[in-house]
């Protein structure tokens, strides 16, 4: 077992981590203005896809980031019409975009690259050298191989606190998931806060999408988020729709995952079915265990009607 | 005190499609006064409100405030217009502060991007304390009861520049001590030159608090009577005034209350040492055959979980509830309803109407597995359903455009009168009325006193959970108030008055039971 439990084990951890930080802040600030969010899967799907794509195309990692970061804000928008403006039952207006997700990014792959299931490489992400942190002991050796997204994706639950809890910005906002009519009744835009929320959601998932295309493999793989947008919605859930618990639940559920990856190539002796459910094993667990009831925002998945 | 008309209403008309809500009201208060607004549900207080407030528009008429016309296209028209409104259901969000519930929208910022929550909670609390409000801007308003809620509500009209304050039904959900709390707020707020309108239908409120007081009928002012010191003290004069006010509001005298029981029977529903381990219980309670039991508590203290208890849609973890002689705390639901018993729902919506499906599927709802509506073979008999809703309709005098309408279109009092009804015509051994006048007016409220009475009077059960003080005061024989889930005080209501009940209630000091 030693082979496992390492530091390299750690860096994976937070590897895996990252994704699900980035969706699960995205569905969090969505919900916390009162918009459920599961289009996440779709979300992440959609932004894994357009930063490769847009990587291949423009030969630049950087632009590819940011393609998948407009495609992600622009399925926001649509989520955001169906659930804010057409009322449509929140669930079913976001299946509708993971639906689609799957369908149009695997018709696309061959399309495009000539080939199926799979892309060409395309450049990746590096990693940001710290000149000074890798002389550091065991921490040095973390910090030293985290890129820009582990640190964007790190940083957000101490931004989101921020922003949620000390601005008016986020006073609002959570007004909106509590109490929409109250809300609106001191002149806040209820309609206006929810789009910049849902708009912003799907910009962090799609964000969490090209993570995983443009930094872990620099390529795109017919539907690889695997289901990781419904672990950020679990960790979320697990979470507490508080920023930090959700910040312990992702890196919880990330070293689930890279343990099992690592107990794999190690060869323990195990199932190698029962290894890869794991981490779906520990978000169930979580769910089921430790979540208390009136966490969630009040008037979450509740449409708001101006009158 | 400026004296001047502070505001005044001409003409204000507005008409739905098929009612006159307002016809040609008009409306003048002086600076610092205090007015009632007296009317029945549907007298068209709301209506004139609504319109004052700018949600909505009247077909004619117009607005002076303090002397300039305005019209007002939504309420942020109104507030700017130094117009408040604190409404029965309050916009507060409760998981928010104080201090951050008024500061939404306006907050006071530091390095421009954060909110200066310092500032925030001082203004806050200063504004608190200029008006002598008893209130914490720094406690969260989940954690406050009704009355402070409430004070937030009024607080929050200030903080936005209110100079007139209109107050819908304040009292409805108070204890008594907080109605007492209320009515000290709003006197020093007219000190503070503060023009006050107080709706209600609550005769002694009005008598005992308003320097004058108008009486709406049908959309219209029917009389506008000032109110002398000394008709504010009990007696003769007050009185006379009380029934002057009351006819002038209803269009005829008030019926008498109903008479209490004369005997009663054998228990018909006990819980022993009942309880769900979690908000409510262990209590003990008894209903006798003909005897109403009114259980009265501020709400939120396991009045519903009560409810939930007997029907058997909570379950009991401890304790035995018989009914009609037998053990029912392990049966599910429907066959405690076999068992004889009836409910009128606390919230009409969620658990007693569907609001899509017609009048005569309303009233089938709870008789569809039996004769006459069922036939053999688990059919329905749509006949036998039509003649029972019929009948229902009629006996209760439910105003409904046909049988075939959707409940949805019927007022609420009428839905209630339908509840009712059906209910009533289960011939109950024990009723459950939870609630039962919640939001009907005073003929359709007397109706259903009157209906718990006579049901009482051929010898059921009824256990009456209210969160109206006067109410369970004026109809049951028995009263049991409710705090924290447990029986915290009982007797006849004879020999309590308001303000030992309202002490059990609130917990404000102990009285022994």
């Amino acid at each position: 077992m030693n082979g496992i439990l390492s530091i390299n084990l750690v860096l994976s951890g937070i590897y895996l981590s990252t994704p699900l930080l980035l969706a699960a802040f995205g569905g969090l600030l969505s919900e916390r203005a009162g918009v459920i969010n599961i289009a996440l899967e779709g979300q992440m799907l959609l932004g894994a896809f357009a930063g490769v794509a847009a990587a291949w195309w423009t030969h630049s990692a950087v632009l590819g980031l940011l393609a998948a970061l407009a495609v992600g804000a622009l399925t926001g928008l649509v989520h955001a019409w169906f659930s804010v403006t057409l009322r449509t039952d929140q669930i079913v207006g976001a299946t509708a975009i993971n639906l689609l997700a799957v369908g149009l990014t695997s018709a696309l792959i061959q399309p495009i690259w000539g080939q199926p299931g799979t892309s060409p490489s395309v450049p990746k992400f590096g990693r940001i050298d710290l000149p000074l942190v890798q002389h550091l002991p065991f921490v040095g050796r973390i910090l030293d191989h985290l890129s820009v997204l582990d640190w964007a994706a790190l940083a957000l639950a101490p931004v989101v606190w921020i922003v949620l809890f000390r601005t008016p910005f986020g006073l609002r906002l959570r007004g909106c998931g509590e109490n929409p009519e109250a809300t609106a009744s001191v002149g806040i835009d209820v309609v206006r806060v929810r789009y910049q929320a849902v708009i912003l959601s799907g910009l962090l998932a799609a964000a969490g999408g090209a993570y995983l295309s443009l930094v872990q493999v620099g390529v795109f793989q017919r539907e690889m988020t695997q289901g990781r947008g419904f672990i950020a919605l679990a960790a979320m859930i697990f979470g507490k729709w508080r920023p930090v618990p959700v910040l312990g639940a992702c890196l919880l559920f990330g070293m689930a995952d890279a343990f099992q990856v690592r107990a794999q190539t190690a060869g323990v002796h195990l199932p190698h079915e029962l290894l890869i459910a794991l981490p779906y094993v520990v978000a169930l667990a979580a769910l089921a265990t430790f979540v208390g009831r009136s966490s969630a925002p009040a008037a979450v998945g509740r449409a708001y009607v101006k009158d | 005190m400026p004296n001047g008309p502070v505001l005044r209403l001409q003409g204000i008309t507005k008409t739905y499609p098929g009612v006159v809500a307002n016809d040609g009201v008009d409306l003048e208060v002086a600076g610092g006064t205090v007015r009632g607004l007296l009317g029945e549900n549907g007298a068209g207080k709301s209506t004139l409100m609504k319109v004052l407030f700018g949600m909505t528009r009247p077909d004619a008429g117009t607005i002076e405030v303090e002397g300039v016309e305005r019209r007002f296209r939504s309420p942020a028209d109104a507030i700017a217009a130094g117009i408040g409104m604190v409404q029965q259901h309050f916009s507060l969000v409760p998981d928010f502060t104080v201090a951050e519930n008024l500061v939404l929208g306006s907050e006071p910022r530091v390095r421009r991007l954060f909110i200066d929550r310092r500032r925030a909670v001082s203004e806050v609390q200063a504004l608190a304390d200029r008006y002598g409000f008893r209130l914490d801007a720094g406690a969260r308003v989940a954690d406050l009861a009704v009355g402070a809620r409430q004070r937030v509500e009024i607080l929050k009209a200030l903080h936005r520049g209110a100079r007139i304050l209109v107050l819908d039904e304040p009292t409805a959900a108070l204890a008594p001590q907080e109605v007492v709390e209320l009515f000290t707020v709003v006197r020093s707020l007219q000190a503070q030159g503060c023009t006050i309108i107080l709706i209600t239908h609550k005769l002694p409120e009005i008598v005992a608090n308003c320097d004058e007081a108008t009486v709406l009928r049908d959309g219209a002012v029917v009389g506008t009577r000032r109110l002398e010191d000394h008709e504010r003290v009990p007696g003769p004069e007050r009185d006379a005034l009380e029934a002057d006010l009351a006819r002038l509001m209803v269009g005829r005298a008030l019926p008498d209350p109903p008479a209490r029981a004369s005997t009663s029977g054998g228990p018909a529903l006990s819980l022993v040492g009942v309880g769900d381990g979690e908000r409510v219980g262990p209590l003990d309670i008894e209903v006798r055959a003909g005897e109403i039991v009114g259980v009265a508590g501020v709400e939120g203290n396991g009045q519903t979980e009560l409810i939930e208890l007997v029907l058997g849609v909570r379950r009991c973890r401890s304790g035995h509830i018989v009914i009609a002689g037998r053990d029912v705390t392990r049966l599910p639901v429907g066959q405690r309803l076999r068992q004889g018993v009836a409910h009128i729902a606390e919230d009409r919506h969620a658990a007693a109407v569907a609001s899509d499906l017609s009048v005569a599927d309303n009233c089938a709802l709870g008789h569809q597995d039996r004769p006459p509506l069922a036939r053999s073979g688990g059919r329905l008999s749509a006949s036998g359903v039509q003649r029972f809703a019929a009948d229902v309709v009629a006996r209760y005098g439910v105003r409904t455009p046909s049988l075939q309408a959707t409940v949805a279109q019927l007022s609420g009092g009428n839905q209630q009168k339908l509840v009712v009804g059906r209910e009533v015509a289960r011939r109950p051994a024990v009723m459950i009325a939870a609630q039962p006048t919640r939001g009907l007016d005073v003929g359709a409220t007397a109706f259903v006193h009157q209906e718990l009475v006579d049901l009482r009077d051929a010898g059921c059960a009824v256990l009456l959970v209210s969160l109206d003080l006067s109410e369970v005061l004026a109809v049951a024989d028995r009263i049991v108030v409710m705090r924290g889930g447990r029986i915290v005080g009982e007797g006849r209501p004879d020999e309590l008055d308001e303000l030992t009940v309202g002490a059990w209630m609130t917990g404000t000091s102990e009285v022994p039971a």
